[in-house]
């Protein structure tokens, strides 16, 4: 795919992320041919016949176009700073499928109190690597529980004291009677591009960038 | 654990490949020494201090290491051959004059470098020694593109990129950012990722010009007509104006050749010796660079000798694999009859000529995939090919 010099391959993920990239994609040319959601399909034709898009799990989306098996997609910065940038370009912000990433925990836990006392803090968390890194960089010794889903019921099940986790709005955490204790990062999503593609194709690509660019009005 | 396993990312190469590599290795080599470089063979293992000299902790982090039995120091596998031969300039030949030295080899990194990369990866490349000038860099890109053409590559399926590291020092060294090492480390792997929202937060309360030229730059990666609009994004720094007429003397040139060319001014290297113009070669349809090199003038100070240097430095096998795939090689299988002397004096007249005879020995009939195989057969009192 991303191999045909001649044509430009997008990486995109189904659900939040494919829904708010949509208007750019109308706006750049590029509106999708079927609608992913009710197509089997995972290679999409758009009405620009040189851009195809490739639908891949989210957290996908960054090695096809790291491997170059696509030209360029769109990625959550949770992804990139969970699995790292390597081999990638993220030149802009598109400011869409807007969260962030914080620590939580159950309403009576005092987590300010434990960090400040150096105790070891027990974290369920889907994202082990930006969890490692945030209490390291506080000074706290983290052990890591990976969890794959439903981190909510990990501090009331008595499996963890906190959980690293994406919030949106914090009616999940509030739900489960958990509070927000401290943000780690804001999370929006990013249109990230293959190295070598912007010099063996950057005819073809550097125009597409420049009017995401433009849509984004990152600066 | 079962014993054929071999280490991740490293792997055996196999007969068919080996004989393709060779093939453009001899080639290449060949090539090299029609211009005067001189083939040097640096040793797989030296001291750790002089393998890592004048590099940064990218080069330390991808270099094997071990602990010598005899010295009680530490030893690194190189990871990279550039500097092995800038000792050899330095300290082996010492001389003023100027030096050409080329290489083969295999180098060892900890992790691979790239996406398909094995850890063990085979080198080729060349470096001159003593001249400041562009010529020597325009003689090392020639030297690279002829090999390239040698070996069977369509030169309409290739792409140089030039850049200048004068331009981010430049920049860099006008700005408080030269103070904080972890900020320029932060700066250096955005520039990398080509992170405009990154380098701008980093490069918060910088100089509004330095600022808006690391935000900008990225813009201008693979875009053919950068040089020429790249001056209005800069400040007016004296080593940018130095580094940008370097490039503009090397398009010029450029254009008369073949070869697609565009311009990257925020290369940030892995292994960072480099220090003035350098240059990556890739091809369409391939994800990783082909080759790259560069300017490295102050690497041979830390042997006790400045030298202005530059060079290239080639993936082999890369090259190779981009190569006419389906040759196979000539080859003559021949009875064992060891009481036949007149079998005997025709299999060795074969081999005089240069010709690849194989032996059956047995029951065992030969059937190898990758040879083109002819029969030596008994017919009317003489041995003759079919």
């Amino acid at each position: 795919m991303g191999k045909n010099v001649n044509q430009l391959t997008l990486a995109l993920s189904k659900g939040r992320i494919f829904e708010e990239t949509l208007p750019t994609l109308k706006k750049l040319g590029l509106e999708p041919l079927e609608n992913p959601g009710a197509s089997r399909k995972l290679v999409i034709g758009t009405k620009n016949p040189i851009v195809k898009i490739m639908m891949v799990r989210a957290s996908d989306v960054p090695t096809y176009v790291r491997y170059g098996a696509a030209d360029f997609g769109v990625a959550g910065r949770d992804v990139l700073v969970e699995q790292g940038a390597e081999g990638l370009y993220q030149p802009v912000d598109l400011g869409i499928a807007k969260c962030r990433m914080v620590v939580a925990s159950t309403v009576n836990f005092e987590y300010e109190d434990v960090v400040k006392r150096g105790t070891r803090v027990m974290v369920a968390t889907k994202y082990a690597k930006i969890a490692t890194s945030h209490f390291a960089g506080k000074g706290v010794h983290a052990d890591i529980i990976k969890l794959y889903g439903s981190m909510e019921l990990a501090p009331s099940a008595g499996l963890s004291d906190v959980i690293v986790d994406l919030v949106s709005s914090g009616a999940t955490l509030r739900a489960n009677n958990l509070k927000e204790v401290e943000e780690i990062m804001p999370i929006s999503a990013r249109l990230i591009v293959n190295r070598t593609a912007l010099t063996t194709k950057g005819s073809l690509l550097r125009p597409i960038l420049k009017q995401v660019e433009v849509i984004a009005g990152s600066f | 654990m079962r014993k054929w396993l071999l280490p991740e990312y490293i792997d055996d190469i196999n007969p068919s490949e080996v004989s393709r590599i060779e093939k453009v290795r001899r080639s290449a080599i060949d090539q090299m020494q029609l211009y005067g470089y001189v083939h040097i063979m640096p040793p797989m293992v030296e001291y750790l201090d002089s393998l890592l000299t004048g590099a940064t902790s990218d080069l330390d982090r991808f270099t094997f290491k071990l602990v010598d039995q005899l010295s009680g120091k530490s030893l690194g596998v190189r990871a990279d051959m550039t500097v092995q031969a800038a000792r050899i300039d330095a300290h082996v030949l010492s001389q003023d004059e100027i030096t050409r030295l080329c290489y083969s080899g295999s180098v060892l990194h900890t992790v691979p470098k790239s996406a398909f990369s094995s850890r063990e990866s085979l080198q080729i490349g060349a470096e001159i020694f003593g001249v400041q000038g562009i010529e020597a860099d325009l003689e090392v890109q020639k030297v690279m593109l002829e090999i390239t053409n040698k070996a069977g590559l369509d030169p309409s399926a290739l792409h140089i990129v030039l850049g200048h590291q004068g331009i981010l020092r430049g920049l860099i060294k006008n700005t408080d950012l030269s103070m904080d090492s972890e900020r320029t480390e932060d700066l250096f792997l955005a520039l990398k990722n080509r992170d405009r929202p990154g380098i701008s937060d980093i490069c918060k309360g910088v100089d509004s010009k330095v600022r808006r030229a690391l935000i900008e730059l990225p813009t201008l990666t693979g875009d053919p007509h950068a040089l020429s609009v790249v001056a209005d994004y800069l400040p007016d720094i004296d080593d940018i104006h130095k580094s940008l007429k370097v490039l503009r003397e090397m398009a010029k040139i450029f254009h008369k050749r073949a070869v697609d060319l565009s311009f990257d001014f925020v290369d940030v290297r892995g292994f960072e010796y480099h220090t003035g113009l350098v240059f990556s070669l890739f091809v369409s349809g391939e994800n990783e660079a082909l080759g790259w090199g560069g300017r490295y003038d102050d690497l041979g100070k830390s042997f006790g000798r400045a030298r202005s240097a530059t060079g290239f430095s080639m993936n082999l096998r890369k090259l190779s694999a981009l190569t006419n795939r389906g040759e196979k090689v000539k080859t003559v299988v021949a009875p064992y009859k060891p009481g036949d002397l007149k079998l005997i004096k025709k299999i060795e007249e074969l081999r005089e000529s240069g010709l690849v005879v194989v032996q059956e020995f047995g029951n065992k009939i030969i059937k190898m995939k990758h040879m083109d195989v002819v029969r030596l057969v008994h017919e009317e009192g003489d041995w003759v090919l079919k």
